[in-house]
Formats: structure tokens, C-alpha cells, sequence
């Protein structure tokens, strides 16, 4: 079918779809995904897991109530404390969508999806039938994408991972995996916000602002650590919180033997997603490739022991297996269906993670619960050793 | 599952409560509800009692595990009943408004307790509480969840004294009532009163509460489980801002003008309203939201399935009311499998990867003095959902939808009105003010300045903007500046870029063909052909749709889901076109409910796609409305939920390729698009087009019944004033006037006089002024009778004659109808003429002859070579489904008829009317149908039989007083076989003047009152104060006065709730069978 486009997007396994483009006329490749979500695109495109992914999504309209405002400098502001942004750039290589829209006119929006793209020098496809890619990538398995606008003024910058993009449609796809992405998603530097009583280091590998958002919320004081700092030095913090982020964890060797060191210290650690299987394969466990991934805001889980389902978002291709874990671990959520695990939980130390959002942004806030309840038993577990 | 084990352990029995007729505010959401219900206690093995007096619905269809009681539903009935058949539970979360209310009579008068009837789903003291708006704004305030500030009132007075405090503008509104019956907003203390009035005459509570208008509206469907596991199933926003009955407003699934934050916070209030009421099954919670901030209010709950949820059941495509059902069963979410994936939880949150649009259908038109104007009061009788992947293709298909005509959007009924007159247009919203945006639009009015009138969020002002700019880049393709004068040119020189932007955009090819061909004079057939050339260009251009489908998951995994739509915005299907080694068939649906049509066709839809499912073919439904069965997930092998239009079905119809086309069975709308469809080639089943044309087009059929030999009232087809002058001279008054052949007809009236017979003309040559006026003696005193049948190749296989109540004149779908009729030497004459029109016209599938009696003459008014909306009541009455014998003559079958018609089992079809919800409405029957649904009772005893349907209908025992005026002196006359027994009554009678003298003529005791024109008002404060609860009122005649004076009496009457009958045969027939009756010892089921 002729159309009115002006950028293909070449997949790895050899189709070519035409549309017009948004944003940035930059070549870019990467991983590609997508989110079934309705609503909370801002959220999605700067979450720093999507990193060196293109993501589509399966929702059709793409803008409705525009963009917030994208200047953030200052973590602890209002701007930051209000939802809409979950770090401070578009985290994806690129966006694959069916239609957007020009003039939103909510409240909050200050430009709209085109605009916003162009600031951050990324590229993206509107006039596709993301319903139909999202097939091929649920059906493929693991496929790459390549934006390449037919009048692009350059490459989406990837110099810090030596990777030099180019337009050869037929291979040169960026592929996330191959490459330690916490530089490029993490801080430099530790950073401390807020000044509750509760001191929770967050490991940040790539964090969600609203972890953060939702721990200061709890009343607890922030250090947000980089990726590769030595954990041993902050052990002085009452928990942890081992953040989402980009990549195939298995691959993280480094941050895989501190972990161990920090389990061995007895510290209080919750991860959440990419922090979750960090800390399996920190116990011992294994990770592996689900043949659907979860990508939405609809998931549900089940808590092991309980009657109670909850409806979470989440955004993973990996899972924790099943079969290898530590004995004293136990499963403590599953997927309602495909029975994969959700979370687990030690059974008698205060070590637990998710493989879904608890801090949600977007999508639902049902699970948030399970922060509040962290900080909670932290606290429960203090004054129990003060008084015993 | 602790409630579902205790009832499978011994006592299997369950009864439903159903909701009785359509009626404005509860419609055919219902029997979507409640058959989905019924099929999910089937399935559990349980013993099912449905009570519904709606004899068209597929809930009350017996089955060897359901007993259906065609009763009205409220405490009385219902209590006879489970006496009789002691039921282990009762559910009443799947019938609307009025089962709700039953629900909580019975457990307010302790007969649950008395019976042991345990009551599944939301426990009732916790319904009582989302009943009673103070209750639950007091109970939410404790959980500091915002509900809108109001107040409650009990009387005048009390208004009076604070009226002057209030932050107007303000909504007043009754307590316990179906979709806002007796509400509307007050700008001013004046205003405030009077409505107060007029809700403290319906219920002794009225409401006053701060007006949000301008505010988003939105809603939110939760299913909670009694482990405490909810889900967030749908959510939408009204197009229409908030102060518009959210059953009149357009409604968009999911939300679009929301981000995260605020979908999020709305969705965890509605969660937590859930649970802290601990409700079991379905709840819809609606919101207001200020759009300048994160303020909102909780407008209100309705907990039990609702129209919404129908609506978001179908889309979503989550069959919310069959998963509420085993819900309420005791079942966990958890346990429970998504039954549209098939393999995943049914605890989970639908992702939606289209756009969903529900449009109201008002039907205004039909309703002669109907106020327009949209506020808190529900008015619309119907509704379609479109389906597409933007907002401007889901809102075209959705207008056509309603519209039920192919111009969608270019339809301009504002284009003669002035801009000022617009601008008040936009302000105050009717039933047609989507097409006041677009024609302000047209005329170059800022989106600013429309907004600031119409308060629609911009988002779909842009839509709206965006669809208006592209008809004029439409037409300009055709226009001296580009060179290109001719239509065919112009089409031949389109290019297939704009053509894809087009149908992208959701236009028809015919809207393209009809802009591209503005200036020229196009007849419909020319400009079907000229649709056509559009369709060749695009052919050859390869634009074509292509088929989704909806899965619940956005296809995060693959499903086995059927549910399928149209779109421009794909470049792949989702399907394959159906295998089946035997025959596969598209069935047309009936489009939206709406006067004339409604869920009888559904019904026969559905049991044409049983048919073809029980006999391995292979059923595709199309059909746009989201209140039907048909539509429901497991009804057919596929469902294309789209437009019923040439277009579309000719999309699906060369993709499937199925054995052929069905028409018959979906009420007007489709058998009007027989012919186009037979020039299209496609192949049609059942009637053919020749046979359609011969019974439909006025002229043939006329021939045909000459040739037969069998009689018609005199009729002309009159172009000139001539023709209609050599008519007079043979004909007498009074004389049938309508425009053209039309269903129900729109503008049709019966004329006693040459002055409004002129008067009538004129006004019909203004709605049509090239086609013919058709002229039709009208024969006073005539009975009427139906025959509905089924015949193939001409040949009559089974027909049953049924009889009206009130005379000719009165439309035969507001008729009281019974059946069988008493004289059989009558019936076998009418059977007689009717299967030679069947041999003369060939039919060869369902069909309805109407005909008339009068001094034992015979004439034939109509025949419609279709299923008629009398076949679920016939059907059920002779045990026979006439729509499944149909399909076994449409599908080359050898029918099994059984002629053995057991004659004791009587049926009485009664009509339900909405006059209450329609303001400014003279609640009369007349030629031109206005009833909104039927009921249908059916047992061995007529009186009783009779008196159940009337009482479904709302039509009561008096008990108070009756006020009486017997209209001319021939109808009054007709009245005095039942004189003795209104004595016997022993009832005070209050009469005007001259039924008063007849009355006392006749020795009847009666007050004489005053008209109102003679000053007096105390005939309206008789109904007002509730003195008298039923009302007779016959009306007299054509004269301003005479029609002013009954008007008003007639209309407070309604308003007031009274029990109503302004026709005299109807009239009598109650007192007489109210005289005669024994009642029933036990309740009969059908």
C-alpha cells in the first residue's frame, strides 16, 4: 500500500514498514519491545529500562494529554514529586506508533510528542500497524529494529558504548544485551534526598523516579548510589532497594559479587525487576527467557499462601527460574498466567524482591503496598532488636 | 467457593430476577446481562428461575434446567413465586434498576428470611446503602472518599427556605430512579421549585446538589470477588462534560484526555469504594474530574450490572456479566479463566489497542412535542458502539451507525440557521448537537469559542475540527479551480495517498462519492452508483480494510477470540476467512434499538445464529449495538461488530466468502439494503430481492392484492394536487397521510378534515419534496389483525393469527395483542388470504401480513417479508420458534412443523411506554408507533393473562380514585357494559364534565371536575396530590382546546406515575377482565 511516509523501519527478520516521522530524523536501532498500556506514556519512554530499546506501542493513540514539562534539574522539586516523567531523558532509541496527536491541551502537557522527541534527539514512526508488530515480537521472540528517516541528518549518539549506528538494513542492529548499560542509566555520583529517619540506600541501575518518589513518600531518607560504587562503604543504611533497569542481568558479573557480599551482611534488600534478578542470581538462582514477555499495566499476580491477586505493571522478556531456587528462599508472587514467579522472598530474613512495579507510573498502584510494608517491617525489626 | 458448594449439596434452585421491558433508561443491556447470567448458572449445573414479563428476550428462553414466570417483577409476584417453587438463592444484580428494587422489597418485608432464600452477589444492606445517596455519601465521607456535596429534601417548603443559599447552577433530582427519571438542572430559584415539585411527585425525596458542569466525566467498571480481588475492567470518558445523563452522552473507551496520574487515582477511589463496601460482582463507579487540577467527586455507584457495563463489556470484549455471574457464585477471580483467551486469568485488566464510541440514539423525531434539550434526564432509547483505531474512524462508523442513514456527518440539519442561533445550539446540548459542533466548524468558528460554549474537551473538538477540514479537501478535488467538472473525472483522478487519508479518517465511499458530488442533483440510485465508482477506484488502488480482532490482551499472546472490526489502520488481518466444509452465512443484525426496532430482532438474530451453530455451519454476525445478545462473544462462530452498510458488508462478505446473506431476521434495517445488495451480486438467503420489492414497494403490492382479489383500504400515491383532489372525490375522511414508505413512519398522521389535511401536506412535502404522498382511507371501528408465519417457495408452512385489542388506528407495535383468536371462522379467512399473498409474492422465509376487519370484510394493509417483531411472543406462546423454522427453509432444510397448536395456552403482548422520560410529550397512542419495549405474559386463563401484562406495563389496580373522561360520545358509549363493575369497585370516581353526566346517566356515582381552561386547576392537583392513581383519559378530538385540556391531565398523569389508558377498547378490556377474573392459585410458567 502507497502512503505518505518519509522513514522505514527495517526489522532483523527482514520487514520493511513505512511511516512518517516524529522527532529526531536520526538513524537509531535497538532491542524491539512494546507496552500494552494505556495510558502513562511519558512514564514509559523515560524509563531507563527501555534503554537501547524501540518500543511500540500497542495502544494506538500516542499524545492525547502531550508531554510534561522537560526541563528537571532538581530531583527534589515539585516538577519531580508530581508524576509524568520517571528519569530525566527519553530512555528508548526509538517509538513506533499509529497515530499521535499535534495539540494537546491538558493542564500539564507543555509540548507535544513531536516536539518533545525532536529535545531529546529521538526518532520516532508514527502511521503503523503497531498491532501487527507486536505479533512479530511476541511471536519472534527477541527481534531488532532500525529508524531510518529517508532524509536523516545523522545517528542517534551512542559514542559512550562504542557503537557507531549505520543504515545498512540488513544487520548492525544495536543490541542492548551486549553491552553494560548502568553507565549510561545511572548516577555518577551519591546523591541523598529527603531527610526521614529510615536511611534506604537504592542501588540505582537504571532507577524509576517514583522508587525514589514513593520511599520519600515513606518517609525515609534517599541515598541513591551509582551502579559501581563500593555497597560495603554505605552499609551503614537501614535497607536497601535494588532498582529496575536495562539489560540481560545475568551478564552484570560485577554487581552479581557484591550482591552476595550484601546478602552475606544480612542487609535488608527489596528488589524490584531488574533488582529482583540481580538478587536470584545473586542467591544462586537462574534466569531465563519467557516465551511471552510481560509488557503492560494488566498483570496479574498471585501471593503465594494468600487468596489475594493483585494487578501490577510490568515490563520483562527474562524471569527468575523456577527450579533452582535456594532453599531458603520461597516464591512469594506468580504470574496468574503462565505461573512464572513474581517475586520471592527469603523465609526468615528480611530479603525480598518483585519482578513487577510496585512504584507502578505507570499503571496501577495496587501493589505499592509492598514499599510501605518494607520500610514497615524495617522499622518493626529495629525496635524488636532494641528491645530484645 | 463456600456459597457455590452449599447450594450444589442439596437445594439447586435459583431464581433471577429479570428487569421487565425496555423502557428509556433500561433497555436491552439487560437481557445481555441476564441470559449471560442464566447460560453461567446452566453451565454450573444449577436449576434456574428467571422472572421477567419480557417475552422477547433470549433470558426467557426455556431450557431443560431454566423455568421461565413471564411476571412482572416486583415483591408480590415474586414472593408467589418463591412460594411455589422455594429456590435455594436469589440474584438481582443482573436486572437493571427494577430488580435492584425488588431485591430490597423482599428483603425489607423479610420474605428471604421467611423463605430461607439466601441473596447472592452484593448483600443488600449494603444495595440499600448505594441506593440512598445520603446513606453512601455519608458512608463514603468516613472513608474520606469525595462524594458531590448535596442536600435531601422531603418537601416544597423546605426548598423554599434555603433556595436562595444554593451555588447555582444546581441539579435537582429525585432519590431511587431509573436513569434520572425526574431530574434537571436549576439556574434560579424559580427553576429550583418547580422541579422540586415535579420529583416530589414521583418520590417522596428530592435531591439538590452543586453543578459541575464543565467537569470531565468518567467511569470506571470493577469486578470485586468475596475474597476481596478486584479488578478495574474498563474505564471511559463522556465526550459530553459532565451534566449530561451519562446514558445520553458519547462515551469513549477507554479515557482519552486523562494521563497516568489521574486514570490511576480514579481507578484506585473506585477500587477502594469496592472493597469498603464490599461488594460482590459488577459495580460501575462514576466520576467528575476538574480538568484544572486532581479535584474530583464521586457522582455516583450503581452496584449490579449496568448499561455501562454492557457497554464495557463489549469493549473490552470481557464478558463481564458471565464472569460476574460465577463471581457471585462464590468463585475467586483467581480460579476463573479469562473465557475469550481461553488459557489466562480472568483476574486481570483488559488492554484495549483500538478506540471503542458509544453514540446515543434518541429517536426524538418519533415523539411529536418532545423537549430536546440533554441534561440529567435520560432520553435515548438505544445506543451503537463503533469500533476503529483512531477517534475520527470510530466516530464516522459510529455516526452512520445511529443515523441509520449514509450520510454520517454530512448530515446538516443546522445548515439554515443563523450563526447566532448556533452558537445557542452548542450552548445547550440535544439530541443533535454533535452536528451543531460540525456545522460550527464549517462555518470557521474557533475551536476556543466552541469550546467555551459546548465545555467538550478539546482532544475531540480536534477530531471534530480535523473530519470538517477533510470534507472540504474532499470536495475541492472537485471544483473549476482544479480543472475537473465532471464526477467521473474527478473520481478517475484521485490519487490513492488522499483516498487512504480518507478512509483513514473513517469516510465512506459514498460520503466521498456524495462530497465529491456537491452542486450536482443526485437521486439515491445514482448516488449509489457513484458510491460505487469510488469503490472500483479504491479496489483498484488496493485500499482495503482489514480485520482485527479484539482479544482483551492488545495480542501480548495469542488468543482464540472471534470478536472482530474494520479498520484502515492495519496492514494486516488478523484472521483467516472461515473454514467450513458445510455452509457458512452472514447474518445481519438490526443496528440500535430504537422505536419499531428492538430486542425482538435481536432475539431472532440469535436464534438464527443457534441455528446455524447447532447444525455445523458456520454463523458470522454483524451488528453495531452493544446492547444485544447477538453481539455477545459465544452467540456466533464470528462476530464483526461494524456497520450494517453496503460498504462493510461487502468488505466482509468478499473476504469470507460465505454461502450467502442473510436479511430477515434483523428488522428494517437490513431488508432496506436488499436491493443494493443484489446489485452488488451478493447472494442472499431466504426472501429473494423480487419478493422483498413486490411486498414493500406500495404500488406492486397493490397490484398483487387486486389480481388476488383480496381488499386494501383505498390509498394514492400523490404527486399533484390534482391527483390528491381526485382522491377526496371517492374517498372519505378520515384519511391516513404519509410522505413515502417508511417504517413506523416519521411524519404520519390520520386527518379528519381538508383544512388539516392540507396543513398536514405541506409539512410532509417539506421532509420530502420529490416523492409522492401517499394518501390511504382510514376505515374507523376496524379490528386489526396480524398473521406471522414462516414460508417456503411460496408455500405457507405454519402461520399464526393474532388479534389487537384497540381498533385500527393505534400502531400494531403499541398494540395489545392476544392470541389465539376466539373467532376461528374469522382466523381461517384471514389464513386464507394470507397464504395466496405468500403463493402470489413468492416468499420463502419469515413474514407478518397485517390486516383489517371491519363489518367481516377482510383488507390487507401491509406485508413485510421479514421476521416481525411479534416472533419471540408467537413462538413462545405455541411452543414453536419461528425464527429456527425460518433458518431451516432459508438453509435448504426440510422444516419439522408441528401443527398440533395446544389452543388453551393464551398470550397477551402489551406495549411499554417511556412518556414519563419524555417532557412535552402527549402521551396518546396513535398511528405512529412510541412505545420503547413490550412485555408478553402467556397462561390458560385470558383475564389474568391480561391483567399480568398491563401490570408489567405499569397500568395497576386503582386503588385511590380514578379521574375519568371517556372522550366522544361513541367511545364513551363503549363503556357501558363495565359501569356496574366500576360501582362495584366501590372506588371514588372524579369525571369531567360529560363523562360525569353520562356517568351518572348511567347510575354511577361520581365528583364532576372542572377542565382546566375553565381555570380551575384542581384536576391536576387531584393527580398531583395523589388523590387518584389511575386515569382514563379517551381523547376527543382534533381541536386546540379540547387537545390542550387532555394534554395536560394526560401528561401529569405519567408524570405522576399514575396508572394510564387512554384508549377505550384497552380501557375496557381491563375493567372487563378485572371484572371476570379468578385469580391464579399458583403461578404459571411458560
Amino acid at each position: 500500500m502507497n502512503q505518505d511516509t518519509n522513514v522505514d523501519v527495517h526489522l532483523s527478520t527482514g520487514q520493511i514498514f513505512a511511516g512518517k516521522l516524529i522527532g529526531a530524523p536520526l538513524v537509531s536501532s535497538g532491542e524491539l519491545v512494546f507496552t500494552t498500556g494505556m495510558v502513562g506514556y511519558s512514564e514509559a519512554l523515560t524509563d531507563p529500562s527501555y534503554y537501547g530499546q524501540i518500543l511500540t506501542f500497542t495502544y494506538p493513540l500516542i499524545g492525547n494529554y502531550g508531554l510534561p514539562n522537560n526541563v528537571l534539574t532538581d530531583i527534589a522539586s515539585a516538577e519531580f514529586l508530581e508524576r509524568g516523567m520517571e528519569s530525566d531523558k527519553v530512555a528508548v532509541s526509538g517509538v513506533l506508533i499509529t497515530e499521535h496527536f499535534e495539540n494537546p491541551a491538558h493542564r500539564l502537557s507543555h509540548v507535544n510528542l513531536d516536539s518533545w522527541l525532536k529535545k531529546y534527539n529521538i526518532p520516532g514512526v508514527v502511521g503503523l500497524d503497531t498491532r501487527m508488530i507486536t505479533q512479530l515480537v511476541r511471536d519472534q521472540g527477541q527481534i531488532f529494529a532500525k529508524i531510518i528517516p529517508r532524509e536523516s541528518v545523522g545517528f542517534i549518539d551512542r559514542s559512550n558504548l562504542n557503537f557507531q549506528e549505520n543504515k545498512s538494513v540488513t544487520d548492525h542492529f544495536f543490541n542492548p544485551s551486549d553491552y553494560n548499560l548502568y553507565p549510561e542509566v545511572s548516577n555518577k555520583s551519591v546523591v541523598e534526598y529527603g531527610d526521614g529517619p529510615v536511611l534506604i540506600n537504592v542501588v540505582n541501575y537504571g532507577v524509576k523516579w517514583n522508587i525514589v518518589r514513593e520511599l520519600l513518600r515513606a518517609n525515609c531518607r534517599v541515598r541513591l548510589l551509582p551502579w559501581d560504587c563500593n555497597y560495603e562503604s554505605y552499609c551503614d543504611a537501614d535497607g536497601w532497594v535494588l532498582s529496575n533497569g536495562p539489560g540481560n542481568p545475568a551478564t552484570a558479573v560485577d554487581v552479581i559479587k557484591q550482591l552476595k557480599n550484601l546478602i552475606h551482611s544480612n542487609a535488608n534488600i527489596f528488589g524490584i525487576c531488574l533488582g529482583h534478578q540481580l538478587l536470584a542470581l545473586a542467591l544462586g538462582a537462574q534466569t531465563e527467557r519467557l516465551p511471552y514477555g510481560h509488557r503492560g499495566h494488566n498483570q496479574p499476580v498471585h501471593m503465594a499462601g494468600t487468596q489475594q491477586g493483585y494487578i501490577t505493571s510490568q515490563n520483562h522478556g527474562f524471569v527468575v527460574n523456577k527450579n533452582n531456587l535456594p532453599s531458603d528462599m520461597e516464591v512469594w508472587f506468580e504470574n496468574l498466567n503462565d505461573g512464572s514467579i513474581e517475586g520471592i522472598r527469603h523465609k526468615t530474613k528480611l530479603m525480598r524482591s518483585v519482578q513487577f512495579h510496585p512504584e507502578a507510573c505507570g499503571g496501577p498502584n495496587d501493589t505499592s503496598f509492598l514499599i510501605q510494608d518494607f520500610i514497615r517491617d524495617i522499622k518493626a525489626k529495629e525496635t524488636h532488636r532494641a528491645y530484645s | 467457593m463456600p456459597i457455590l458448594d452449599s447450594l450444589k449439596s442439596g437445594n439447586k434452585k435459583i431464581l433471577v430476577l429479570g428487569s421487565g421491558a425496555l423502557t428509556i433508561g433500561q433497555a436491552g443491556e439487560f437481557d445481555y446481562s441476564g441470559s449471560q447470567a442464566v447460560m453461567a448458572l446452566e453451565e454450573e449445573g444449577f436449576e434456574v428461575i428467571v422472572v421477567n414479563p419480557n417475552i422477547a428476550t433470549v433470558q426467557t428462553n426455556t431450557s431443560e434446567n431454566r423455568k421461565v414466570y413471564l411476571y412482572p417483577v416486583n415483591a408480590e409476584n415474586v414472593t408467589y413465586i418463591i412460594e411455589k417453587e422455594r429456590p435455594a438463592a436469589i440474584i438481582g444484580g443482573f436486572g437493571g434498576q427494577t430488580a435492584l428494587n425488588c431485591l430490597i422489597e423482599l428483603e425489607k418485608l423479610s420474605i428471604l428470611k421467611k423463605y430461607n432464600v439466601i441473596s447472592l452477589g452484593t448483600p443488600v444492606k449494603t444495595l440499600i446503602t448505594t441506593e440512598d445517596r445520603k446513606l453512601f455519601a455519608d458512608k463514603m465521607s468516613s472513608f474520606d472518599i469525595k462524594c458531590l456535596p448535596f442536600n435531601v429534601y422531603t418537601s416544597k417548603q423546605d426548598v423554599q427556605k434555603v433556595a436562595q443559599t444554593f451555588d447555582y447552577p444546581v441539579i435537582v433530582r429525585s432519590a431511587y430512579a431509573l436513569g434520572g427519571l425526574g431530574s434537571g438542572f436549576a439556574n434560579n430559584i424559580s427553576e429550583v421549585i418547580n422541579l422540586t415539585e415535579h420529583a416530589l411527585s414521583i418520590n417522596p425525596q428530592v435531591i439538590i446538589e452543586k453543578s459541575l458542569a464543565g467537569w470531565k466525566e468518567l467511569e470506571y467498571e470493577v469486578m470485586r470477588d468475596s475474597q476481596g480481588n478486584t479488578i478495574c475492567i474498563c474505564n471511559m470518558e463522556n465526550l459530553d462534560p459532565l451534566g449530561i445523563h451519562t446514558g445520553d452522552s458519547i462515551v469513549i473507551a477507554p479515557s482519552q484526555t486523562i494521563n497516568d496520574q489521574e486514570y490511576q487515582l480514579l481507578r484506585d477511589v473506585a477500587i477502594q469504594i469496592v472493597n469498603k463496601l464490599q461488594i460482590v460482582g459488577e459495580c460501575n463507579v462514576q466520576f467528575a474530574l476538574n480538568p484544572e487540577s486532581l479535584e474530583y467527586y464521586v457522582i455516583e455507584i450503581n452496584a449490579r450490572l449496568s448499561r455501562s457495563s454492557a457497554l464495557a463489556s463489549k469493549a473490552t470484549g470481557y464478558p463481564i456479566a458471565y464472569v460476574a455471574a460465577k463471581v457471585v457464585l462464590g468463585y475467586s477471580l483467581l480460579e476463573l479463566k479469562n473465557p475469550l483467551t481461553k488459557n489466562t486469568s480472568a483476574f486481570f485488566e483488559p488492554s484495549l489497542d483500538y478506540v471503542t464510541i458509544k453514540v446515543p440514539k434518541w429517536d426524538l423525531d418519533k415523539f411529536s412535542g418532545a423537549y430536546r434539550f440533554l441534561d440529567s434526564k435520560m432520553k435515548s432509547v438505544g445506543e451503537v458502539m463503533s469500533i476503529g483505531r483512531t477517534f475520527p474512524e470510530a466516530f464516522q462508523k459510529a455516526i452512520r451507525m445511529v443515523l441509520e442513514k449514509p450520510e454520517g456527518i454530512l448530515y446538516s440539519p443546522f445548515s439554515e440557521i443563523s450563526d447566532a442561533e448556533l452558537e445557542k445550539e452548542l450552548e445547550k446540548a440535544t439530541d443533535k448537537r454533535i452536528f451543531a459542533v460540525f456545522e460550527a466548524f464549517k462555518r470557521k468558528f474557533s475551536l476556543e469559542k466552541i469550546f467555551s460554549l459546548t465545555k467538550i474537551t478539546p482532544w475531540f473538538l480536534e477530531q471534530i475540527k480535523l473530519i470538517t477540514k477533510t470534507c472540504s479537501e474532499v470536495r475541492s478535488c472537485r471544483n473549476s479551480n482544479s480543472g475537473v467538472s465532471d464526477y467521473e473525472a474527478a473520481v478517475f483522478k484521485l490519487d490513492s495517498l488522499k483516498l487512504l487519508k480518507w478512509k483513514k479518517l473513517g469516510f465512506s465511499d459514498r460520503q466521498i462519492a456524495s462530497l465529491l458530488s456537491s452542486g450536482d442533483r443526485v437521486s439515491a440510485l445514482d448516488l449509489e452508483q457513484r458510491e460505487e465508482l469510488v469503490r472500483l477506484k479504491r479496489h483498484a488502488f488496493k485500499i482495503r480494510p482489514v480485520i482485527k480482532k479484539i482479544d482483551t490482551v492488545a495480542s501480548e499472546f495469542p488468543t482464540t477470540s472471534n470478536y472482530l472490526y474494520l479498520t484502515y489502520h492495519g496492514a494486516k488481518n488478523d484472521v483467516i476467512p472461515s473454514v467450513n466444509e458445510s455452509q457458512s452465512f452472514l447474518l445481519l443484525g438490526s443496528g440500535p434499538y430504537r422505536i419499531g426496532s428492538s430486542v425482538e430482532f435481536d432475539w431472532c438474530g440469535v436464534s438464527a445464529s443457534q441455528f446455524l451453530k447447532k447444525n455445523k455451519m458456520t454463523s458470522i454476525v454483524l451488528n453495531c449495538n452493544p446492547e444485544t445478545v447477538s453481539t455477545d462473544y459465544n452467540t456466533s462462530d464470528r462476530l464483526y461488530f461494524d456497520e450494517i452498510n453496503n460498504e462493510t458488508i461487502l468488505e466482509i462478505y468478499e473476504f469470507e466468502n460465505p454461502t450467502g446473506v442473510i436479511t430477515c431476521f434483523g428488522g428494517q434495517l437490513p431488508n432496506n439494503l436488499v436491493p443494493s445488495l443484489k446489485r452488488l451480486g451478493i447472494r442472499l438467503y431466504g426472501h429473494s430481492a423480487d419478493a422483498i420489492n413486490l411486498s414493500e414497494n406500495r404500488i406492486l403490492f397493490s397490484s398483487c392484492l387486486d389480481e388476488l382479489g383480496i381488499k386494501q383500504p383505498a390509498w394514492v400515491a400523490a404527486r399533484s394536487d390534482e391527483e390528491i383532489k381526485r382522491f377526496l372525490a371517492v374517498s372519505r375522511f378520515p384519511i391516513l397521510v404519509r410522505p413515502s414508505f417508511v417504517l413506523s413512519g416519521t411524519a404520519m398522521k390520520v386527518t379528519h378534515d381538508i383544512e388539516s389535511l392540507t396543513a398536514f401536506i405541506s409539512k410532509a412535502r417539506a421532509v420530502a419534496p420529490d416523492s409522492p404522498i401517499i394518501l390511504t382511507e382510514f376505515i374507523s371501528g376496524a379490528k386489526e389483525f396480524e398473521m406471522d408465519g414462516v414460508a417456503q417457495s411460496g408455500n405457507t408452512i405454519i402461520a399464526i393469527v393474532s388479534e389487537h385489542i384497540e381498533n385500527a388506528g393505534v400502531h400494531s407495535g403499541d398494540a395489545t395483542i392476544t392470541l389465539p383468536v376466539q373467532n376461528k371462522n374469522l382466523e381461517l379467512k384471514i389464513k386464507e388470504a394470507g397464504n395466496k399473498i405468500v403463493q402470489k409474492i413468492g416468499l420463502n422465509g419469515p413474514f407478518n401480513i397485517q390486516f383489517l376487519v371491519f363489518n367481516d370484510e377482510i383488507y390487507v394493509i401491509e406485508c413485510n417479508a421479514r421476521a416481525s417483531r411479534s416472533f419471540p411472543f408467537i413462538s413462545k406462546v405455541i411452543e414453536q420458534n419461528l425464527a429456527d423454522l425460518a433458518m431451516q427453509v432459508i438453509t435448504g432444510r426440510t422444516p419439522v412443523v408441528n401443527s398440533l397448536i395446544d389452543q388453551s395456552r393464551i398470550g397477551v403482548k402489551a406495549a411499554m411506554f417511556s412518556f414519563n422520560r419524555l417532557e412535552g410529550v402527549d402521551p396518546i397512542l396513535g398511528v405512529e408507533m412510541a412505545s420503547t419495549g413490550e412485555v408478553g405474559c402467556v397462561g390458560k386463563n385470558y383475564q389474568n393473562v391480561l391483567l399480568r401484562a398491563f401490570e408489567a406495563t405499569g397500568i395497576k389496580l386503582p386503588q385511590k380514585g380514578i379521574l375519568f373522561s371517556a372522550g366522544p360520545k361513541e367511545e364513551k358509549n363503549k363503556f357501558k357494559p363495565i359501569l356496574p363493575f366500576l360501582k362495584e369497585m366501590n372506588i371514588p370516581i372524579f369525571a369531567t364534565e360529560g363523562t360525569a353526566n353520562f356517568l351518572h346517566d348511567n347510575g354511577i356515582k361520581c365528583e364532576k371536575i372542572k377542565w382546566l381552561d375553565d381555570g380551575d386547576t384542581k384536576i391536576i392537583s387531584l393527580i398531583i396530590d395523589k388523590k387518584v392513581d389511575f386515569v382514563i383519559n379517551i381523547p376527543k378530538d382534533e381541536k386546540e382546546k379540547q387537545l390542550f385540556n387532555n394534554r395536560i391531565i394526560r401528561q401529569t398523569a405519567s408524570r405522576a406515575g399514575c396508572s394510564l389508558l387512554t384508549d377505550a377498547d384497552k380501557a375496557i378490556s381491563f375493567f372487563a377482565a378485572l371484572a371476570t377474573r379468578t385469580p391464579d392459585l399458583v403461578p404459571e410458567q411458560l
